[in-house]
């Protein structure tokens, strides 16, 4: 029962009780407006077997202002008898239900009415899930009540963000041979020249050398030019929370994710094959593989993924590789942890090409940290051990980033790329 | 954090001025009434509570305005008691009701469409016109009911009351 009704009740029995003890009949007509009351609401509450009620969401993702908000529509339709108070009360999210969370509409509903109900949800990267939304049904006093769960069910990922990296001059050691961006460093059927040689049967006329031709004359001459082939790279992820920080609601991880995101894009948008494997509590992987439907599944992995701890196998070396050829560009997104060194030496015994982009985070953390002479002393010994640690690792073959999250990637990963073919070069470039 | 777009609608402005009428009518009648018959002390109390009333619309207080109507029934039963016009306490009860009733619609966290505010004023009016009609039925009819019929009457109405919820529950399957 209501607190509504409840009072109303008490009320009345208040009454009731005054006139007997009091033996005044009179008191009783003060308890006929609460009577009426009662009885009207009562009598318009909605019978079980004339509700028919549906519901249907619908989901948008809008960006104002670069900031990801889904814009949801919940609409309940009446197919059953008038329903004279329709609460709709809806949670935003499928896991969480405090009070806080939660927005609603109070409504009349006619046989074959409708309303809709409209809200703004701010949201982060990951998965928004919506099964049901409530409805509560009652008088139109709201005397007494009854919740229906009504199945709305909706679902929208919302991929990170992502830095518009355009083109970047990928040099890997070696591509697939399928058509791709990357010169091949051989003669095949792309745009630039690459020379020349004696004419053979079945060369197009339309690639003579005619220059050639008329200073030899009797022989025939055709230009090549070289081949364009696809390169293959593998995204592995470090979504360990031990090398995870956070300042602020800021996330390390997210950066990482974002790093990720964005040069994911990038490589499938330049006909790249890509592939993804995120290491936390659990592995993640997206097998290799072109095109939208490839970054589609990539957004949404990477729109998922939580920094969580991995349990007993921390280090990054349990890595299973198998996903990946050993003709892959390997590019690691990784903080860092004490032992990750042992990870690039197993990459160099499987004749892996790799790349780190290591987000520091002594820098993420700076701000925060004590201005007293104890913590910046501790702060430059971190800063040092991590730059030892970046140097061995750039010196197991290893294009090395070392990346201070609050600035931009790209002038960093552009210099970095341009240079990777170059075999046995290795050094660290450091953001600032 | 989120924002309801459909709107509460222009039928705010007016929930709150009927709010302010009935307990207007609520609280100065009878306030009049007493001062009247010679037992202006008892208004004071009925303003406190009209203040308080008016403080819950502010506040958001649900419980206070419980308080606020038990206030108004202890003390025009108190005004019925001490022979002030049974007719005047009446209506005050009803407008008291009706304020009380709207104070929660106002609190009332979720937005409401144009169709449910009409209908749920509707359905006071009604409840308020039946209540009135009722009650001056008999008064006008002189209808003088003896107490042991009227206590009969009562006992009957509050079965039938929890007769009747009852019925709706066990009609709408278990309510809350």
């Amino acid at each position: 029962m209501k607190s509504k009704l409840r009072t109303l009740i008490m009320i009345i029995l208040g009454l009731f009780l005054a006139a007997l003890f009091l033996q005044r009949g009179e008191l009783l007509w003060l308890a006929f407006p609460f009577l009426a009351y009662i009885t009207v609401g009562l009598i318009k509450y909605p019978a079980q077997d004339t509700i028919n009620l549906r519901a249907n969401r619908q989901l948008h993702q809008i960006n104002p202002h670069g900031r990801p908000k889904i814009e949801v529509e919940v609409t309940i339709r009446n197919q059953g008898g008038g329903l004279p108070c329709v609460e709709v009360i809806d949670s935003q999210m499928e896991d969480v239900k405090d009070d806080e969370s939660k927005v609603g509409l109070t409504a009349s509903l006619s046989k074959g009415d409708e309303v809709s109900m409209k809200y703004l949800l701010p949201v982060k990267r990951g998965q928004y899930t919506w099964k049901s939304t409530l409805v509560r049904l009652s008088d139109p006093f709201r005397l007494l009540s009854s919740d229906l769960d009504i199945p709305a069910p909706a679902e929208l990922s919302i991929h990170p963000e992502r830095e518009n990296l355009l083109r970047l001059p990928l040099r890997p050691h070696h591509t697939l041979h399928a058509p791709g961006p990357i010169p091949a460093s051989r003669a095949g059927s792309g745009t630039d020249f690459w020379g020349v040689r004696l004419y053979q049967t079945g060369d197009s006329l339309r690639w003579l050398d005619w220059r050639l031709n008329a200073r030899y004359p009797g022989q025939f001459f055709t230009r090549e030019f070289e081949q364009e082939e696809a390169a293959d790279i593998g995204l592995i992820l470090d979504a360990r929370s031990e090398t995870d920080q956070l300042v602020g609601g800021e996330s390390l991880f997210d950066y990482s994710v974002r790093a990720a995101a964005s040069l994911g894009e990038s490589f499938i948008h330049q006909g790249n094959r890509v592939s993804l494997l995120v290491f936390g509590q659990r592995i993640w992987r997206v097998f290799p593989g072109y095109g939208k439907h490839q970054l589609h599944r990539i957004l949404d992995t990477l729109s998922v993924t939580r920094a969580s701890s991995p349990g007993r196998l921390l280090g990054l070396h349990y890595l299973p590789l198998e996903m990946f050829s050993n003709r892959s560009l390997l590019i690691v997104f990784s903080p860092l942890a004490r032992a990750d060194r042992l990870f690039f030496l197993r990459l160099l015994a499987g004749d892996y090409q790799s790349m780190l982009i290591s987000p520091d985070p002594y820098d993420f953390i700076f701000p925060t940290l004590p201005k007293d002479g104890d913590s910046q002393r501790g702060y430059l010994l971190a800063r040092i051990e991590r730059r030892i640690q970046l140097q061995s690792i750039a010196r197991l073959k290893v294009r090395v980033i070392d990346w201070q999250v609050r600035q931009p990637l790209l002038p960093l990963v552009r210099n970095a790329l341009g240079h990777v073919r170059g075999r046995g070069e290795s050094r660290a470039i450091y953001g600032a | 954090m989120c924002v309801a777009v459909v709107k509460a609608g222009q039928f705010m402005a007016r929930r709150q001025v009927l709010f302010l009428i009935s307990l207007a009518v609520a609280g100065l009648i009878p306030s009049v009434s007493f001062a009247l018959s010679g037992q202006w002390p008892f208004a004071i109390p009925l303003l406190v509570f009209i203040g308080l009333m008016l403080y819950s619309n502010r506040s958001s207080k649900p419980l206070l305005a419980h308080i606020c109507l038990a206030g108004f029934s202890i003390i025009f039963a108190i005004g019925v008691v001490l022979n002030t016009s049974l007719v005047v306490m009446v209506i005050a009860m009803a407008a008291g009701l009706a304020s009380w009733d709207l104070v929660q619609e106002i609190q009332s966290k979720s937005p409401t469409t144009l169709k449910y505010e009409r209908y749920h004023l509707q359905y006071l009016g009604i409840a308020f016109g039946m209540g009135l009609l009722g009650v001056g039925a008999f008064h006008w009819l002189q209808i003088r009911l003896p107490f042991g019929v009227m206590l009969a009457l009562g006992i009957i109405m509050l079965v039938s009351i929890n007769q009747f919820i009852t019925y709706i529950q066990k009609r709408t399957g278990s309510p809350s």
